[in-house]
């Protein structure tokens, strides 16, 4: 749905139900963090900045009559590669499909009780990620602000033709003044 | 491992001066005590002096080289090397400001976050420079290459400034993604990705039998080397690097010949001579450099306009200095950061100049026809910098390619010195057509060029004595 669309629009909402898939195979397989963080970045940052942008794009009618039929089948191979991935990966010590399971001779028994965690995720990660290795994210914001830095410069166009906001005129709008005008059809 | 943060004064000074000033700009220009003051040279002034004084503490952060081995977990390391280049940095940065001003002038350029942009590159350059793991070089070209784009194609009532950005966006996206690609291959393949510990993995890499040799190192260093050399735009990756050049506005052209190739080919020598040293860089590296010097030659030949024949001829030096990386050897990279520091004088001096005759729109060669009748001193000078560009003797520009001519051939890179030197010869001729318009073959058609202010002047010739002189000096030194 996301390749096939035509109205530009519809890709982004239909990339939702994508990144929430791809965050089901993390989870099955054990890093949760990454996986609950993947669909907030990149539904949440990603798809909801990436909307507007599409949504102010000038598409011309023209280009929708260009042929949707070739991709269908690539995006089809595509897709068909997380179904593989779901089947043949996770859980692949109870249920070997792969031959890469450790034992074939018999059913591996799992006791639960020894694979109790101390630790969760976020645990790990922030004792080491976040304090010896936190001048990497501190260089990253780096750039995060250069984004925000570099929108304002290319966008922000300050002559009197440019539409903007008056709060002080808008809270002064009067109801009965502004429907009046309309009483006279 | 222990966090160092006074070794990083000068960026953190740099970065939150670069956030100060804006919130400056804006709270400034919309107040209406001021009468709504455009405040784009205001703070042009003050990342100018934010750059220098960076300088100042760069300067005076000398001691701590000694004890800077162990930083943040080894992210970032300050030794001499990084200590010349970070200084040299932001000097060539703050000659590129002071040529903004007139720009804001002429153009009434209102938006002051332009100027924020500039420092904050510079910002990410120094760490560049300092970058002694893959994930750093990485985290601080992103920042870098982002400001480039957004001041490229910040000319807003021109299509053209627009479509360089977005050239520069695309170009500029792809090749640190082509980067990263090897970064993770060699994590991949090492399970490192600190330079120190990469240079113990690799040490004996190119001794190992065939059997021995890991696919994945070997692709990761080229794609490592790509994306680098996309960056610096040498030849067979050079795209959309005329074009940018052309169609950003002159200053932001000028920004992006100069300071990045200081801060990646920094880099570069940190990540190629100390970690990934020999194994099979050499022979793309000879393939970049020369067909860049071919390039460069041949195809400022055959334009008209001035910030394509810059910018050609940028590319073409690229070349010559990416002979003194194919060597490997300590009189090749010597040769190298003397090539940068001449190329980023002569640039700089370039550019001014182009900029300084904006006022009547020089765009086409032909327009500096009358450059000699009005203001010979101007066509002097250019003449000289250019002459320097092509290689003529007394000149720095021929002192820095004989140093790299002479390391080549001393490591026994015949060919590329051949090669330099016939491009060099045929690029005498590109490089001669500019002083040739100007001073020897006036055209006469109505060309007015208005009084060119006296500091844009005095800055020019400043310029152009130490770069003259520094020639001078290298040829006593040696």
């Amino acid at each position: 749905m996301v390749v096939r669309a035509k109205n530009p629009v519809h890709p982004v909402p239909s990339s939702i139900p994508v990144f929430r898939n791809t965050s089901g195979s993390p989870i099955l397989l054990g890093p949760d963090l990454p996986a609950m963080i993947s669909p907030v970045v990149h539904t949440g940052a990603i798809a909801v900045l990436s909307l507007p942008v599409v949504m102010m794009l000038n598409i011309q009618i023209a280009e929708i009559h260009e042929k949707v039929s070739r991709y269908p089948p690539v995006s089809g191979i595509i897709g068909l590669i997380p179904w593989w991935e779901m089947s043949l990966i996770p859980d692949n010590d109870h249920i070997p499909l792969l031959p890469t399971s450790i034992s074939t001779n018999s059913l591996r028994y799992t006791v639960h009780a020894g694979e109790i965690q101390g630790w969760t995720n976020s645990e790990t990660s922030g004792n080491s990620l976040h304090t010896y290795y936190s001048v990497r994210f501190l260089v990253s914001s780096l750039i995060l602000s250069v984004a925000m830095i570099g929108a304002t410069v290319l966008t922000m166009h300050r002559t009197t033709r440019v539409k903007r906001q008056d709060v002080f005129r808008q809270n002064a709008i009067d109801s009965k003044r502004t429907m009046m005008r309309r009483t006279t059809l | 491992m222990f966090n160092l943060f006074p070794a990083v004064f000068p960026e953190i000074f740099l970065i939150n001066a670069t956030f100060i000033s804006p919130i400056h700009g804006v709270v400034f220009s919309t107040s209406k005590k001021y009468d709504y003051p455009p405040l784009a040279s205001n703070v042009g002034w003050l990342g100018l002096l934010s750059v220098l004084i960076t300088i100042l503490l760069l300067a005076a952060g000398a001691p701590l080289l000694t004890i800077a081995h162990f930083f943040r977990n080894n992210f970032f390391r300050k030794d001499d090397f990084t200590y010349y280049r970070q200084i040299f940095l932001p000097l060539s940065t703050a000659g590129t400001i002071l040529m903004c001003f007139d720009y804001f002038e002429q153009d009434r350029f209102n938006a002051s976050e332009f100027i924020v942009s500039i420092p904050l590159s510079t910002s990410s350059m120094l760490f560049m420079i300092s970058a002694y793991d893959l994930i750093a070089m990485y985290s601080a070209i992103e920042p870098q290459s982002l400001c480039s784009y957004v001041i490229a194609a910040s000319k807003r009532n021109s299509e053209f400034s627009t479509e360089a950005g977005l050239k520069y966006l695309i170009l500029g996206a792809f090749s640190p993604g082509i980067l990263l690609f090897g970064c993770s291959m060699i994590y991949g393949s090492t399970g490192v990705t600190h330079f120190d510990q990469l240079a113990e993995i690799l040490t004996g890499y190119e001794m190992t039998l065939f059997g021995a040799r890991s696919g994945g190192i070997f692709a990761g260093i080229l794609f490592i080397a790509v994306g680098f050399l996309f960056k610096i735009t040498a030849v067979p990756f050079h795209m959309w690097a005329p074009d940018i050049y052309e169609g950003s506005p002159t200053l932001v052209a000028a920004f992006f010949s100069i300071a990045p190739k200081i801060s990646i080919f920094a880099n570069m020598l940190r990540v190629f001579i100390h970690s990934f040293y020999g194994t099979t860089l050499q022979q793309i590296f000879f393939f970049c450099s020369i067909a860049s010097m071919i390039l460069g030659a041949l195809a400022a030949m055959a334009q008209t306009k001035v910030k394509r024949l810059l910018a050609y001829s940028s590319i073409g030096h690229v070349g010559y200095i990416c002979i003194g990386f194919s060597c490997g050897t300590i009189g090749g990279i010597q040769s190298l950061l003397i090539g940068i520091f001449i190329y980023v004088l002569m640039t700089i001096g370039a550019f001014a100049i182009v900029l300084a005759l904006r006022r009547t729109r020089v765009k086409y060669m032909a327009d500096l026809g009358a450059l000699a009748g009005t203001n010979p001193i101007l066509a002097i000078t250019f003449s000289i910098i250019m002459f320097s560009y092509a290689g003529i003797p007394p000149l720095a520009g021929f002192c820095s390619k004989f140093y790299l001519f002479f390391a080549a051939l001393s490591c026994g890179a015949y060919l590329l010195a051949l090669m330099g030197v016939v491009t060099s010869v045929i690029g005498r001729w590109a490089a001669g057509r500019l002083p040739g318009v100007a001073v020897l073959h006036p055209c006469t058609g109505h060309v007015a060029y208005q009084k060119l202010r006296h500091s844009e002047l005095g800055g020019i010739n400043r310029h152009i004595c130490y770069s003259e002189s520094g020639g001078i000096n290298r040829h006593i030194l040696q």
